[in-house]
């Protein structure tokens, strides 16, 4: 075989390399659009943080221009557009700067107008115009956010937190046992009067009658003194009548033991500022205090309508032990009340593979160390797909049809129930308002927890599985990431990761000591 | 022909040419001797002008070298041949396409005319047939007269030898040293040879002149150069290590 | 007796001297494209030289170096989930970067040194006296078409480098840690513009002649034999090398 001449095979080499080269850039997509005939828009924002000169613009995800030039204008950012020539758009027609892929790359998107508005010409400007969700303005929000929480943790200080707010509530409880030991001792000593009264009656119309069978001639007279007797019995017995219902209308001696107008008072201001806390209160954590809160006031109301239940307190063996149980009950559960503990917890799930987030807010009523309600509301944009089968039949043909649809931007409930057996915690109920169980795996303190959700359980499809670790390396901060619906296939799951704050009633105080309470 | 007048150099410190002045007769055989690293050397290289002095002229028919850049200066070297020590042959080369390299460069012959004359050159050094040869494969001797071969390619006017002996054995050195004497009788052209080979200088100069720290101390043809009682001529006509000349 | 000055003074002399005599020669070589006589057939040498015979250590050097930087990448992607970027990571390092500086130094250590230790050879023999005894300019018969090689050579070695260094970033990536191929080209073809391979050409030609040219100065001005050809020979690898990775900091800073 002749070798190759120098000249051929330097010759052959250059080709080579130029036929590479012709490869890779037309495999390489340069600038995405026709610079011929582009026409210039511009844009002004509030800012225009991070974006950059030539980077895309883009309609409905396609590439129809670039950024050209950014400059500052009276205090705003101004954007001009270059724009390929054939793409046409209205005078409504609103620019958004936006964010890509996980590097965080600015770009501009337009969304279009209604085609019927009259079209923008070259040189115009974009009217609407919106600028990024930029990371200081999220912290912002974060801020704002911490903010209301702040204020609806400050009402709660101001109702249990504190020493006065503690003594308060201490006085309250103390009250009411005073009233219900009160209410017993009353109702002891006035059944043993009522009995003796009774059984005086008895014996005077037992005397009488004897009195009667002994002398029948003296009867006229004693008819006649009866009739006296009779008289004095009847004011006797309005008497007894007028003193029952005294006592039945809170006054005299034993009304006041009863109801002694202080006390009364006293209830009466209790439930006041309980309604005033409960009023103050607003939320999910409103609704079951509201609700813990309505109970004490059923209760109370009953003690403080009276009337019949006294009545029958007097008379009824059973009622008055089953006042003394039910108010043992409450004392029970307002000592429960002290040992309490609520958390109000915010997170945020990012989620990479949508490209969006979960937000998470709930409210955890931890009654006992090892059981808790988790209640809360997340604002799911990534929805759920549901898959729909639609068979048709017309004319003799059978159609399928498959309809996919994206549930976006819904707020989902949590609804769960939690029981703790040391490091292992089941929870079930209400997951993303779906029925569902989960399994919590807390290391180190409870500060990492690996959980495993399972809800969403459809028969045609995978159910919907989430795992994820969450660590607080320091107190009411969270951060967490797993990943979500991972047995759903490739285009349902997502990595994500995301952060949280929570707090509870103890970290209320500490975290607004430097304020003073205003006494209750 | 050759006239160098007032010749300074100094590399550094060390004064190598030393208000030299010198004149070579066309048509002759000069051989400048002197002591081994004595700044022979360099004095040829002047003359083509391969280095340039600090001061002082080189005239070459009447045109001074020294002063010469680029296009005069590749025309008046095409007059010269020259003879390296080492005799600098292009190891990339084939000896044929060294003999053929200056006829390539500066003459329109063809390739059949070109290969006639590498011939031709090669046959009047007595190394006919090596054409083909690498340098590689030759000996010193063979290179020395290849590398003559490609002094003599365009017919020069003069020829430059640097030590075309040193470095061979006395039979070798002997046969370049007839060699020399037969081309310069036959072309008629003119020879200067450095060397420090008085046995051969004798053989083949028509003048000889003795190079001495940076001067010529004595020219003369080969009897007077014999006969001269200049102390160091003598001492080194006589090849004595005792003398004016310290060499120790 | 050597002052301090005299010792702080020669060194900076020699870089002085150094940076006049390579402007000369790059000078008078640049000079030299412009007049005949035009020698082709060096250029043609020299190409073949300088390029077609680098091609197969600058092939392996790309080969693995695309791969090793899928290999790496990915396992620092991995941990958020960002292997589809693995690509566009790699093929932007390499088209930009890697590929340009590794083919130069590459040639630097095959072809620059070659051209030093050839030069230098024809110096200390007197080669390159004779080519001036000859009438033949050896700035314009030696360093002319090697240095018309390197920037030829250097960028067409480059582009090979790339394809090459991208398809073995593409074989590990995609062939050995499943990265989505879909995905992966997908991110490689919109991150990485023509612009960056286009630049990195530019750079490579720069390199070229930075790396010819320091063989042909060190080679031209070799002092004291063999032993001499020997140092010019490293040290126009290392004066190379080192010019290479500063100026394209310098390049880099300029053009993106």
């Amino acid at each position: 075989m002749k070798r190759l001449s120098l000249e051929a095979k330097v010759g052959f080499f250059i080709l080579v390399a130029i036929a590479l080269l012709g490869y890779m850039a037309t495999r390489v997509q340069g600038p995405g659009f026709a610079r011929k005939g582009a026409y210039t828009l511009t844009a002004y924002f509030d800012s225009a943080t991070g974006l950059a000169k030539n980077v895309p613009v883009e309609i409905a995800g396609v590439q129809v221009g670039i950024v050209r030039d950014i400059s500052l204008d009276n205090g705003r950012a101004r954007v001009t557009l270059e724009i390929s020539e054939g793409v046409r758009l209205t005078k409504n027609s609103e620019a958004l700067i936006r964010t890509k892929g996980i590097l965080g790359d600015k770009y501009v998107e337009i969304m279009p107008g209604l085609p019927g508005a009259p079209p923008l010409s070259p040189g115009d400007r974009i009217v609407q115009s919106t600028s990024p969700t930029d990371v200081d303005e999220l912290m912002a929000e974060l801020g704002r956010i911490a903010g209301d929480v702040r204020k609806v943790t400050r009402s709660l200080a101001e109702a249990l937190g504190g020493e006065d707010g503690a003594r308060n509530l201490a006085d309250i409880l103390q009250n009411l046992r005073d009233v219900s030991m009160a209410l017993n001792e009353t109702v002891q000593a006035n059944q043993k009067q009522a009995g003796q009264a009774i059984e005086n009656i008895a014996a005077f119309s037992a005397t009488l009658r004897e009195l009667g069978e002994e002398n029948r001639q003296d009867l006229r007279k004693l008819v006649a003194a009866a009739s006296d007797a009779s008289r004095s019995l009847e004011i006797t017995l309005a008497q007894l009548s007028e003193i029952s219902q005294k006592v039945n209308q809170g006054e005299g001696a034993l009304g006041q033991l009863v109801n002694d107008p202080a006390t009364a008072r006293r209830i009466t201001e209790t439930l006041a500022s309980l309604e005033s806390l409960s009023a103050k209160l607003e939320g999910e954590t409103v609704e079951s205090l509201n609700s813990t809160l309505a109970s004490w006031k059923d209760i109370s109301n009953r003690i403080n309508r009276g009337e019949g239940t006294l009545g029958r307190l007097i008379h009824d063996d059973e009622t008055i032990n089953q006042v003394n149980s039910a108010l043992a009950n409450v004392n029970e559960y307002l000592g429960k009340i002290e040992s309490f503990r609520t958390y109000i917890s915010y997170s945020g799930e990012y989620l990479f593979d949508k490209d969006d987030a979960r937000n998470y807010i709930s409210l955890r009523i931890q009654p006992k160390e090892d059981k808790y309600y988790l209640l809360g509301v997340v604002d799911d944009p990534p929805g759920k797909e549901t898959v729909t089968h639609i068979t048709t039949v017309t004319n003799g043909v059978t159609t399928n049809q498959t309809v996919t649809e994206l549930e976006e931007d819904q707020i989902k409930i949590t609804a769960q129930i939690a029981k703790r057996y040391g490091p292992v915690a089941l929870r079930g109920g209400v997951f993303l308002s779906t029925g569902g169980v989960a399994v919590d795996y807390f290391l180190f303190d409870d500060q990492v927890t690996f959980s495993l959700e399972a809800f969403d359980f459809d028969p045609e499809e995978a159910p919907h599985l989430k795992f994820r670790a969450d660590w607080s390396p320091i107190r009411h901060l969270h951060l967490l990431g797993g990943v979500d619906d991972f047995v759903g296939g490739d285009d349902r799951r997502s990595y994500f990761v995301g952060a949280g704050i929570s707090f509870y009633d103890e970290d209320i105080k500490t975290l607004i000591s430097g304020a003073p309470l205003p006494s209750p | 022909m050759i006239e160098l007048s007032d010749l300074c150099k100094s590399f550094g410190p060390y004064r190598v040419l030393d208000h030299l002045d010198l004149s070579i007769s066309r048509g002759q055989t000069t051989v400048i001797i002197g002591r081994s690293g004595g700044g022979k050397s360099v004095l040829l290289k002047h003359i083509i002008g391969l280095m340039k002095p600090d001061s002082g002229k080189v005239l070459v028919s009447g045109r001074d070298v020294a002063r010469m850049t680029g296009a005069a200066l590749a025309e008046i070297r095409k007059k010269f041949g020259m003879l390296f020590q080492e005799a600098a042959l292009f190891d990339s080369m084939t000896v044929g396409e060294n003999v053929a390299f200056p006829l390539r460069e500066h003459t329109r012959l063809s390739e059949r005319e070109i290969a006639r004359v590498v011939e031709e050159k090669l046959a009047s050094v007595g190394l006919s047939g090596a054409e083909t040869k690498m340098p590689s494969e030759l000996s010193g001797g063979m290179k020395k007269r290849a590398g003559l071969a490609r002094a003599l390619a365009l017919d020069p006017e003069i020829i430059l030898f640097d030590e075309p002996t040193t470095g061979l054995d006395p039979l070798m050195a002997d046969a370049i040293d007839t060699l020399i004497a037969k081309t310069q009788e036959a072309t008629g052209a003119t020879y200067v040879v450095i060397s420090h080979d008085m046995e051969g200088a004798f053989k083949i100069a028509h003048q000889i002149a003795m190079l001495y720290e940076g001067k010529i101390i004595a020219k003369g043809t080969p009897g007077e150069i014999r006969n001269s009682d200049h102390p160091v001529v003598r001492q080194f006509v006589e090849g004595r290590a005792e003398g004016p000349i310290t060499v120790v | 007796m050597t002052t301090f000055f005299e010792m702080l003074g020669r060194p900076t002399l020699a870089l002085l001297e150094g940076f006049g005599r390579i402007t000369v020669l790059f000078l008078s070589a640049v000079s030299w494209l412009f007049r005949p006589p035009f020698r082709l057939r060096l250029l043609f040498k020299q190409m073949e030289f300088v390029g077609v015979r680098s091609f197969w250590v600058v092939a392996v050097t790309g080969a693995f170096t695309g791969m090793v930087l899928s290999l790496q990448t990915y396992y620092g992607f991995r941990t958020f989930s960002a292997e589809s970027l693995v690509g566009a990571t790699m093929a932007l390092a390499i088209t930009r970067e890697l590929g340009p500086v590794i083919t130069a130094l590459v040639v630097a250590g095959r072809a620059g040194s070659a051209i030093a230790a050839e030069i230098g050879t024809m110096r200390v023999s007197e080669q390159i006296d004779a080519l001036s005894a000859m009438a033949v300019d050896p700035v314009q018969y030696l360093v002319t078409p090697r240095i018309l090689a390197g920037v030829i050579m250097v960028p067409m070695l480059v582009v090979m480098a790339d394809f090459v260094g991208i398809a073995g970033g593409t074989f590990v990536g995609v062939g050995l840690l499943d990265i989505n191929a879909g995905l992966f080209m997908d991110k490689m073809t919109t991150i990485v513009e023509l612009d960056d391979i286009f630049n990195g050409l530019i750079k490579s030609a720069v390199f070229g002649l930075i790396l010819t040219l320091v063989g042909c100065y060190k080679g031209f001005y070799t002092t004291g034999g063999a032993e001499g050809v020997g140092r010019a020979t490293t040290e126009s690898v290392v004066v190379s090398s080192l010019c290479i990775l500063v100026s394209d900091y310098f390049l880099t800073a300029a053009m993106f």
